[in-house]
């Protein structure tokens, strides 16, 4: 009971002198921490009713706002639940939303800034909490996850960006901003749903700050996130820009040390290069073998690197079909992306392995090419015309510069820069 | 219980807003056996409808089963349609009044959405049909299934039509990329179904970067426009006779996007593009479709009218024509006999 007493104390005190680290350090969600154990012992023996009683006794006498004294109680009432093995983790986490309500009653306050490393802890911790709630019940219909991200994590956001009180970042709640974003962004990716991305990247561009000014650690995430998404959309330039940005600004170990214990880092690096080598190969731009080594993504990219480079359309489809690599294309849903675009790419390859054949001669012969496609498609209904339509696309888009001559099924490409390199093809924005 | 609430049946006869369908021959008298509940759309100051008035689903499901046999097996598609399509329409209203989402809204959604499907090619000809509109409807329809899959998905219940209709959806949102990210989320079983794997195969054959579109959707690099192929793909085996009356709808964009390319890989002085040859790659019904189509995006024929003259560029500006194609619709689209003729065997 005076352990309580004495905690209720220094936590108004904090308050009261707006003390980040020590409401910070009181406040602590880690239950690992000794402060929670000691913590969690004493609540152990009292009950909720005397918990409540006691707290808003002394909030009371110490003359404490109500908001903070709802904030102390729920926290209290979160951690005794949070510490006991018998807990539901859905209760444990509905307790924890209680709690973070309270306090964003507390954060809406107009000089409330010194309690932004709070909200970013708790709001972790909300996601952190969910999530595990989450796993114990994978098939409810509502994820506790999301009911994080709608509920909370939105009204926070809306919170920070609606600060205008200073420019000086560190004076500002836009100190969070990002990292509540990146929060719901694993939110979001993780349900599933990019509905509400893009009203989220708007609000974002709205508030006013720069990426650049924030941690790098919040700079890479985001820009995975952004990655991402510009990646569901197709837009391949964006993705890569920003994908690439992250992964040259990961923090650099040396992945195969067994004693580093960047084992996190290694991980969230292979991540973001799994989708920047996705999105450079539709863009013609290979990885080294050993980039692919040291990440271990040989066995997935390596042989499609081979059949681009060959334009092997049956190697292409072979592989990205064979039972040891589908699922994964599929799971990282890459799959259709790759089949898709790398089949383009792989015919315009196999028209300029068939040129080249040529001495250099400006004719290709189109029949010559369904007999190619032929062979490595094995597909009867492969005929000329496919084979017309194919090159008239990319003569269309710019991966060859020339003309067909259909009446002798001919195409003749143009003296200079017939083929040009892949990377440097942009889709038109107008197309004229 | 009735296909019609007892109120509803006095009031709509008092209010002469009777259907054919539900007339007594010869009268202008209701039939109270053949009456069929109308949609109500939700106003504000309407009341709730009783409990009472909401049909279970197992009289919904007969109700379908009476408007798919007795009027659009017995009476003609497009003079149907309209009852037809509102009485569905009132059905699924019922399903999600009583928040029915189980195996009995699955089946009477799925049935709908086929009929859906089935007009839009059958009456896109019609006087009076709008495909968008239909379009609007077919697409509530796929997103309600979409969330029931789901929910029986969670509850460890198997749909067996799942795919089909999954495949459906990402057809009805043929640009739309997003429909690709979400295939790949689907169990693997339904994932590897020959209708979600053909559903992607003509997103990826159909996807061009050649579009002018002011506020753009995304334009993105490598981008098949494989028409030949499409066309061949919609015109065989894997694609279902369904499939290809949703693909219709889509036709116009693709064919334009065709001749967009072609018009520039070949050379005016050239001599022309057979018709005959652009008739067969493009699944045109016929010679005058073709003509009609290469018309309207002012591509040049030659003097004898057998063959399309790309290439050119227009007089005035010396840019290649197409420029004002953007603002241009074709107002009537004829779908292929040719392609679909060869289906109608399938019993869908």
């Amino acid at each position: 009971m005076q352990a309580i007493r004495s905690f209720v104390r220094e936590v108004v005190q904090a308050y009261k002198q707006k003390d980040k680290k020590a409401i910070c350090d009181l406040i602590s969600l880690d239950s690992s921490s000794e402060r929670v154990e000691q913590l969690s012992q004493v609540l152990y023996d009292m009950t909720e009713e005397s918990i409540r009683s006691t707290v808003a006794a002394d909030c009371e006498s110490l003359d404490a706002p109500r908001p903070l004294k709802d904030l102390i109680t729920n926290y209290l009432i979160f951690t005794i639940a949070s510490c006991l093995d018998t807990s539901d983790l859905a209760d444990v986490y509905e307790l924890l939303s209680t709690c973070y309500g309270s306090f964003l009653g507390l954060y809406t306050a107009f000089d409330a800034q010194w309690l932004t490393p709070l909200l970013m802890n708790i709001s972790y911790s909300l996601v952190d909490w969910a999530t595990l709630a989450d796993k114990e019940n994978p098939t409810a219909k509502e994820l506790k996850v999301s009911d994080a991200a709608a509920k909370h994590l939105s009204r926070a956001f809306n919170v920070v960006i609606s600060d205008k009180t200073s420019n000086d970042l560190k004076d500002s709640k836009k100190m969070a901003l990002y990292y509540l974003a990146n929060l719901t962004f694993r939110v979001y990716f993780k349900i599933q749903s990019t509905r509400l991305l893009p009203t989220m990247i708007a609000n974002i561009s709205k508030a006013g700050v720069k990426l650049e000014q924030y941690p790098m650690s919040q700079q890479v995430t985001h820009r995975y996130y952004l990655g991402r998404y510009y990646l569901y959309q197709l837009d391949l330039r964006s993705t890569e820009r920003h994908l690439a940005f992250a992964f040259r600004n990961c923090p650099p170990q040396n992945p195969h040390d067994p004693q580093s214990t960047n084992e996190v880092t290694y991980n969230n690096a292979r991540l973001i290069l799994i989708y920047l080598v996705a999105a450079r190969l539709c863009l013609g731009i290979f990885p080294s073998q050993q980039l692919l080594r040291a990440y271990d993504l040989e066995v997935y990219f390596s042989t499609l690197i081979r059949a681009v480079k060959l334009g092997d359309l049956g190697l292409l489809d072979n592989h990205l079909d064979s039972p040891e690599v589908l699922g994964w294309f599929v799971k990282k849903e890459i799959y259709f992306l790759l089949k898709e675009k790398l089949r383009v790419l792989c015919w315009r390859s196999l028209i300029r392995r068939v040129w080249l054949l040529n001495a250099g001669q400006p004719r290709v012969d189109l029949n010559l090419l369904v007999s190619v496609g032929q062979l490595l498609i094995k597909d009867g209904s492969f005929d000329i015309w496919d084979v017309e339509c194919i090159t008239a696309s990319l003569l269309d888009q710019g991966y060859i510069r020339g003309y067909i001559h259909s009446e002798k099924k001919i195409l003749v490409v143009s003296k200079t820069n017939s083929f040009p390199p892949v990377s440097s093809v942009e889709v038109a924005e107008e197309y004229a | 219980m009735d296909m019609c609430p007892e109120f509803e049946r006095h009031e709509r006869e008092f209010q002469l807003n009777v259907e054919k369908f539900e007339k007594v021959p010869g009268t202008e008298k209701i039939d109270h056996s053949r009456a069929v509940k109308a949609y109500a759309r939700p106003a504000a100051g309407k009341e709730q409808p009783l409990p009472s008035d909401v049909r279970p689903p197992a009289v919904l499901l007969s109700t379908l089963d009476y408007l798919i046999n007795q009027i659009v097996g017995e009476d003609d598609l497009g003079d149907s349609h309209f009852f037809v399509r509102d009485r569905t329409r009132s059905i699924r209203q019922d399903f999600t009044l009583q928040n029915n989402r189980g195996l009995e809204a699955i089946q009477a959604h799925e049935i709908i959405a086929r009929y859906h499907i089935l007009c839009m090619h059958q009456l896109c000809e019609n006087k009076g049909f709008s495909d968008q509109q239909e379009m609007e409807q077919l697409r509530k329809v796929l997103t309600s299934l979409q969330e029931f899959y789901d929910d029986m998905r969670s509850e460890g219940v198997p749909c067996p039509n799942e795919a089909e209709f999954r495949a459906y959806h990402m057809l009805s949102h043929l640009r739309d990329p997003d429909m690709i990210r979400q295939a790949q989320r689907l169990p693997m079983h339904i994932f590897q179904d020959p209708y979600i794997q053909v559903a992607a195969e003509i997103h990826a054959l159909t996807r061009r970067n050649n579009d002018i579109r002011r506020r753009a959707k995304i334009q993105s690099e490598a981008s098949p426009n494989f028409f030949s192929r499409f066309f061949k793909l919609v015109a065989g085996a894997p694609t279902t006779y369904l499939m290809a009356c949703l693909l219709e709808v889509n036709f116009v964009e693709i064919r334009k996007g065709a001749l967009k390319a072609m018009n520039k890989c070949y050379l005016d002085q050239h001599g022309g593009f057979p018709v005959d040859d652009l008739v067969a790659i493009l699944g045109f019904d016929d010679a005058e479709e073709c003509i009609a189509n290469c018309e309207e995006y002012d591509l040049a024929l030659t003097p004898d009218r057998t063959a399309v003259i790309f290439g050119r560029k227009d007089p005035v500006t010396r840019r290649r024509i197409f420029k004002g194609a953007s603002h241009f619709r074709m107002v009537s689209y004829n779908m292929s006999e040719v392609i679909l003729g060869m289906k109608c065997g399938d019993t869908n």
